[in-house]
């Protein structure tokens, strides 16, 4: 029963992730992978200010705060910079905030992390756990049902294909753009937030490249402005290491083997579904 | 040419440089209310850059853009879109991915102002559900709405990105080669809709292109661009007589 509750809780959390990455990444077509930072940030200002002493509410609005302010930096620099240049920026500051979060031991405990995480009272049982998850989940994909019919998710789609035809109906697409980042550096972090209340326990890998990995084959899978499509999207990537299960391999290759496996799909979705990531159409 | 009072539009001593590269070099000209201008030109006098200029997707180096009196130099593209400076593509500026009922709703949601949560409404999706209908049927595209736009003909998303520019609200079209890729059949409904669009919708149009026949046949007046200068301003007829435009577009 553990085992599939694990399942199920990984798939919540994944679906929470996804949900920000979907409308920027999959439906805006901007490339932000920065978002393994606010999983990462939500997760530390979490368990740092829970760990003070201070309430869980008080340690769940500071992380979902500071992830909103990352939101707005990494907005401001997509206003900024080219769609490459943007990419590229993203990426480094995962690998800026894992040094960070190494060297800062005072705070953050360095690469030994922070264990004992501890989850509200009324989760205490791993089952109450899940079904909040899931509730959280379906919130978040109500949300993003409603966007995706409403004016601002039209935008989003055209914005995939042209910001310049966007511009030109009178669109701001870099507004359009922002609030797809800001939104998925907070999905990224209520992501954070839950994904700890389950493994109770924070170091530097928490929010790495093998989530980054994880996340962006998601969002490559999910290329189609639905939201069943998404969760179809989260529930292959989510269940796809599990068939690893079926063959008899020593536990300590297990891990690598499954990134060999998302990075091997990850190859061939690129592939076949990426084309509209990258090369925005300049057709001015 | 309009008295200055009258124009919709003025633009002074343009000079628009990209790179290093002065591409526009001191242009100056006014549009009046309800007027179509044509802009001809060989390949690479600057016809494009120039509506780039004036829709806001390139900086000038130097001039004045004012827009129904409104000095519009520091307005953004949406921004001038959103006051009414609205335009077309030289290989159609339509979303491609979305169907032609998307392409639609994108522009009418916006211009009609409609609340974001409209389409949980049954009332405004009917509404929507009419204008869209209507603005297909008069371009014979209602069979094609729920298809992917990227699947239309060339013709077909000249159509669709014309209706789109009428959807718009906009007073000024800025047109950048309508016809294109378009098949001759089809030239003459382009006509007929960009004459339909000033005349009955009260709509000014500025349209840059290298079919002469089609422009000089709608024009009531055509600047004629040479190497990123104003070489020559005029009614159709004056302009197509030009013996200096014969030399510099056809090469007699």
């Amino acid at each position: 029963m553990g085992y599939l509750y694990t399942q199920i809780a990984r798939f919540l959390e994944n679906v929470v992730i996804e949900t920000g990455q979907h409308l920027t990444m999959s439906i805006a077509g901007i490339l932000f992978l920065g978002f393994p930072v606010s999983l990462s940030l939500g997760a530390y200002v979490f368990a740092i200010i829970e760990k003070t002493g201070d309430s869980m509410v008080l340690a769940v609005i500071g992380a979902l705060c500071s992830s909103l302010v990352l939101g707005v930096l990494f907005a401001l620099l997509y206003r900024r910079l080219s769609n490459d240049s943007f990419a590229v920026f993203s990426l480094a500051s995962v690998l800026a905030f894992d040094a960070v979060l190494r060297s800062w031991d005072s705070l953050t405990g360095g690469v030994l992390g922070i264990p004992g995480v501890s989850r509200p009272g009324f989760l205490s049982s791993f089952l109450m756990l899940v079904l909040f998850q899931a509730v959280v989940a379906f919130l978040f994909l109500l949300f993003e049902y409603g966007i995706l019919r409403s004016p601002l998710g039209r935008s989003l789609q055209a914005h995939k294909e042209s910001k310049i035809f966007l511009d030109s109906l009178g669109v701001h697409s870099k507004n359009i753009g922002s609030l797809a980042i800001i939104f998925a550096s907070f999905s990224g972090a209520v992501g954070g937030i839950i994904m700890i209340w389950r493994i109770q326990f924070l170091d530097p890998t928490f929010g790495g490249i093998p989530i980054l990995l994880i996340v962006l084959t998601m969002s490559i899978l999910a290329v189609k402005p639905r939201v069943l499509w998404m969760v179809g999207a989260v529930l292959f990537v989510t269940l796809l290491p599990e068939i690893l299960r079926l063959f008899p391999l020593p536990s300590s290759i297990v891990g690598h083997l499954r990134l060999l496996l998302y990075s091997a799909l990850l190859i061939l979705l690129v592939n076949k579904l990426s084309s509209g990531y990258t090369s925005e159409k300049r057709l001015v | 040419m309009p008295k200055e009072s009258e124009n919709i539009l003025t633009a002074e001593n343009l000079h628009v440089k990209i790179g290093k590269r002065l591409i526009l070099h001191d242009i100056s000209f006014g549009i009046g209310q309800g007027e179509i201008v044509g802009i001809i030109g060989p390949n690479g006098c600057g016809k494009t850059t120039l509506l780039n200029a004036l829709s806001g997707f390139l900086s000038l180096e130097e001039g004045i853009i004012t827009f129904r009196g409104k000095d519009v130099m520091n307005l953004e593209a949406h921004a001038r879109a959103r006051l009414g400076i609205t335009r077309s593509f030289q290989h159609a500026g339509v979303f491609r991915e979305m169907t032609v009922g998307e392409n639609l709703m994108i522009v009418i949601e916006r211009a009609e102002q409609y609340p974001w949560w409209w389409a949980f409404s049954s009332k405004y999706r009917r509404k929507m559900d009419v204008e869209i209908k209507k603005a297909l049927e008069d371009v014979d595209l209602l069979p094609h709405k729920d298809l992917i736009a990227g699947l239309l003909s060339g013709g077909q998303l000249r159509l669709l990105e014309l209706t789109r520019l009428r959807l718009s609200r906009g007073n000024l079209l800025l047109i950048d080669e309508p016809t294109a890729g378009v098949a001759p059949i089809l030239k003459s409904k382009l006509s007929e809709i960009i004459r339909k669009l000033v005349k009955e919708h009260g709509h000014t149009a500025v349209i840059v292109e290298h079919d002469l026949k089609f422009l000089f046949d709608i024009a009531d007046r055509v600047i004629v661009l040479v190497d990123g200068e104003k070489y020559l301003e005029g009614i159709p007829s004056e302009v197509r007589n030009d013996e200096r435009l014969k030399k510099v577009y056809f090469g007699e």
